[in-house]
């Protein structure tokens, strides 16, 4: 058969070839579309943060108009109530050596290039972040308020050798 | 049934040029990384925070801080994880048995997760040091807000935990805080952050030396102190050297070894375990980094090429030119030739110009001519306007329609002569064309001649840009090719054949949409030369609307990929094919159908770069490549004694017309695998062609 009665050359006169191209186009869009959503997805929703309870302070609080935060039992308390006397190092400003400024200029510029504007936190106008971030509020604040976590983060737990003994 | 295309190609070349900028603008944020220095105070004021502790913190809506307690020491190490420098440090204090604190770099995380991982299982814990090493006192809040988040991603991707403990970049002491770093701090802290400076800052970044290293870091009182290093972000050998006796000048002070929660008196762990969800996005966000990095060096690697032969064939094509003028001269010395000639006429619905192309063939002063008007089938009286005309030396045929290459064929077979001139029913001839065209035929070995083809309706931009391209892209081209021995198309608006070449090549063809092509190939494989004859000039109407500039481009693209798979074998064939096989079929595969096709990726890199503060570098490019352009258009109007005027419109086809052309480009390859059909799409005629007298 020639070419002619074939219709040309890659002529496919049955469509087969044209719907299987359609089928895997579709997929491949449909990929790659979702890649964009997964990305923009994992740059706008922000990440939070887990609580600490830094002793003699509390649980570090946040700012004015912050929800309050359980302790142990569930009982909500004050930022005040959490506070205690802290025994301080004495007073007055450290002037240790070396903290002195650089004669250097300080770096104006980001080293990164700005991302995206398509970023939903680029429509937040306010520069504090006021809302609990991390999914699970109520439970970082009770771990922070009452016993260590049991994730075993080896900066919690004793380590296997002796870290705190001086050598000499 | 005419089977159209699926339209899905666009869709994914939409999320294709999309998924392709997001990878950019993800790559664009990770960059900058490890570009480590310590901060210094700018112009305002030097603000200290109550208590000058290095530690500090949100007490009760105040910033507030704390030291270590007394001879406690903790190290710490920012700006990593690094494959090379960080397993060095963590082998140190390993041996050493001292714990530390890692500030980690988001993206650097997300790249060398088992790092990361490594860190926590050898008993060391994890800090925030944002995404990308960026500069939050210097940047906006929506920004300083994404580094923060990306960098707790970081380390939920790579070691499922995060971390309330944040080192901002650039930071050094308390001491060094000016008033506007202090509010920035202050804001962080209300999130929730637990800011670690330091009071040790050895400046190992600076590679000052061993010695100053240590006198950086070296304890010097019995307070408690957090000493600043880093594990990446240069070369870090001075940091692994210094750091063993670093350890033994605390030790031998009498100091121990903690990490900073621990320091602090933190028994809840700093670095909780996330949840599914969050560590999910943080696996998949490390994942888009990594393939973003992966997929731009491959582009770039592609582009790179493409571009090098692109200044080549730029290069070849100017060098070459001035060659051929001489070349082609040599070729018709002698006393003139005047063979008999047939020139065949295809015709489909040319009412509008076929007048003045039969008037401009008849005034031709090539003696013994017969023209052969083969109406294909035309419904607009194109035939009889052809025998009302009653020129001398015109002939009509009429034929049931059956496209332009049955008409060719038909036209063939009715002609006298043994020397052919093909050309469109819209196309006008000098009077030296016919004449000029088949000089090079003298020499056996010609089986055809391409003419000069030339727009002759230049109103507007998109004939200027037409008769640019025609002038400096297909001629220069053509000229290149012909030197190299292998011209791919003869065009059918101007060519001329030895009759014995074209029934070698199998005649004319319906095989494909681009017949002059075909034939062409067909001809160079048969053994024949194909020349290039820039004098033979003729006169056509090009496309005035995009519509039709479309379709007309479109079946030149599709029809061009046939000839090439029809001819594909030319590639393996030892005989005279070989020369299109070896350089006539790589030429237009590159720059044809490659380079068009890489051409929307070039665009989404200079959008990119416009958007992410490279506009300087993409505009100086742009500017280079332009300028290379004009100059080498320039030279091809030159070379065909054309005016320079229209010169000015050739920057302009940066922005419309290159981007009509890849499109089309990649409608005709998606033709050609979905096997669709098309139909010859023919274009609307205004008759409006003008011949420079």
């Amino acid at each position: 058969m020639t070419e002619e009665h074939t219709g040309g050359v890659f002529v496919d006169l049955s469509g087969r070839r044209g719907r299987l191209v359609g089928r895997v186009f579709w997929l491949l869009s449909c990929l790659a579309s979702a890649y964009v959503v997964l990305v923009l997805l994992s740059l706008i929703v922000p990440a939070g943060l887990s609580r600490l309870a830094i002793p003699g302070i509390g649980t570090v609080v946040p700012g004015t108009g912050a929800p309050k935060i359980p302790d142990a039992n569930g009982t909500k308390q004050t930022a005040s109530h959490l506070l205690a006397p802290t025994s301080r190092p004495a007073a007055g400003p450290k002037g240790l050596p070396g903290a002195s400024p650089s004669p250097s200029g300080r770096r104006t510029t980001p080293a990164v290039a700005t991302s995206p504007r398509a970023t939903a936190a680029a429509a937040s106008p306010s520069p504090r972040r006021t809302g609990p971030p991390s999914p699970h509020p109520t439970a970082v604040g009770a771990s922070a308020t009452s016993h260590p976590t049991p994730r075993s983060t080896k900066a919690a737990s004793p380590k296997p050798h002796p870290t705190h003994t001086p050598r000499r | 049934m005419r089977r159209r295309i699926p339209a899905a190609h666009w869709g994914l070349l939409t999320a294709l040029l999309i998924a392709l900028f997001v990878a950019l603008g993800l790559q664009s944020i990770s960059q900058g990384v490890g570009q480590a220095r310590t901060a210094t105070t700018g112009t305002a004021r030097v603000e200290r925070v109550h208590g000058g502790g290095t530690v500090l913190f949100n007490a009760d809506g105040h910033l507030d801080s704390r030291d270590l307690p007394d001879r406690t020491v903790a190290l710490t190490f920012d700006d990593g994880p690094d494959p090379r420098w960080t397993a060095k440090v963590l082998d140190v204090l390993a041996r050493e048995h001292v714990p530390a604190t890692f500030f980690v770099v988001g993206a650097r995380a997300s790249q060398h997760p088992e790092l990361v991982r490594r860190e926590l299982r050898e008993g060391h814990e994890l800090g925030n040091h944002t995404w990308s090493h960026s500069d939050l006192s210097g940047a906006a809040a929506w920004r300083r807000n994404l580094e923060l988040s990306l960098g707790q991603l970081g380390l939920a991707g790579s070691a499922h935990v995060s971390s309330a403990l944040l080192r901002p970049p650039y930071s050094s002491t308390p001491a060094a805080l000016d008033s506007h770093q202090v509010h920035v701090l202050k804001q962080e802290t209300d999130a929730g952050y637990v800011i670690v400076l330091a009071d040790r800052d050895t400046e190992d970044w600076q590679r000052p030396g061993v010695p100053r290293i240590l006198a950086g870091g070296t304890p010097v009182d019995d307070k408690g102190h957090i000493v600043l290093m880093h594990d990446a972000g240069g070369n870090r050998a001075q940091t692994v050297a210094a750091l063993p006796a670093l350890i033994e000048r605390y030790r031998a002070a009498g100091f121990r070894f903690t990490t900073v929660s621990e320091g602090l008196g933190l028994h809840g762990g700093v670095n909780p375990s996330v949840g599914t969800v969050r560590r999910l996005q943080g696996e998949f966000l490390g994942q888009a980094v990594r393939f973003s990095s992966a997929l731009v060096t491959l582009i770039s690697w592609v582009i790179f090429p493409l571009g090098l032969l692109s200044v080549l064939r730029t290069l070849l094509v100017v060098v070459l030119a001035r060659r051929h003028v001489r070349v082609s001269a040599q070729r018709v010395e002698g006393p003139p030739w005047s063979p008999p000639v047939s020139v065949l006429v295809p015709a489909y619905n040319e009412a509008v110009g076929i007048e003045q192309a039969l008037r401009s063939l008849a005034a031709s002063d090539h003696p013994n001519l017969e023209i052969v008007v083969i109406d294909d089938g035309s419904t607009d009286g194109t035939g009889d306007i052809v025998e009302s005309l009653g020129l001398p030396n015109v002939r009509l045929v009429r034929q049931e329609n059956g496209g332009k290459a049955a008409a060719l064929r038909r036209g063939t077979a009715e002609a006298s002569h043994d020397i052919l001139v093909m050309l469109d029913g819209d196309t006008v001839f000098e009077t030296t064309t016919v004449r000029l065209l088949v000089q090079p035929l003298k020499d056996p070995k010609i089986g055809a001649v391409s003419g000069n083809t030339k727009v002759g309706n230049r109103r507007g931009l998109l004939g200027r840009w037409q008769h640019l391209e025609y002038v400096s892209g297909f001629n220069l081209d053509r000229r290149l090719l012909d030197l190299l021995r292998c011209i791919t198309t003869v065009p059918g608006a101007c060519g001329a054949f030895r009759r014995e070449a074209v029934v070698a090549a199998g005649g004319l063809s319906s095989d494909t949409l681009a017949e002059d092509t075909d034939i062409t190939m067909g001809i160079l494989r048969a053994g024949y030369e194909v020349v290039h004859e820039e004098r033979a000039r003729a006169w056509t109407e090009a496309p005035s609307s995009s519509n039709d500039l479309w379709k007309q481009r479109y079946r030149w693209g599709y029809g061009t990929l046939q000839c090439m798979w029809k001819h594909r074998h030319a590639v393996v064939e030892k005989g005279p094919g070989r020369r299109l096989g070896l350089v006539g079929l790589p030429y237009m595969v590159f720059f044809q159908v490659i380079l068009p096709l890489a051409a929307p990726v070039i665009d989404v890199f200079a959008i990119h770069g416009l958007l992410s503060g490279s506009a300087g570098t993409v505009a100086l490019i742009w500017l280079a490549f332009a300028g290379v352009q004009v100059l080498t258009a320039g030279y091809a109007l030159r070379l065909d004694r054309e005016s320079l005027t229209p010169l000015w419109s050739l920057p302009l086809q940066q922005l419309f017309y290159r981007q009509l052309i890849y499109l089309v480009v990649i409608q005709s390859v998606v033709s050609v695998l979905a096997g669709a059909q098309l139909p010859w799409h023919k274009l609307h005629r205004s008759g409006d062609v003008a011949v420079p007298v």
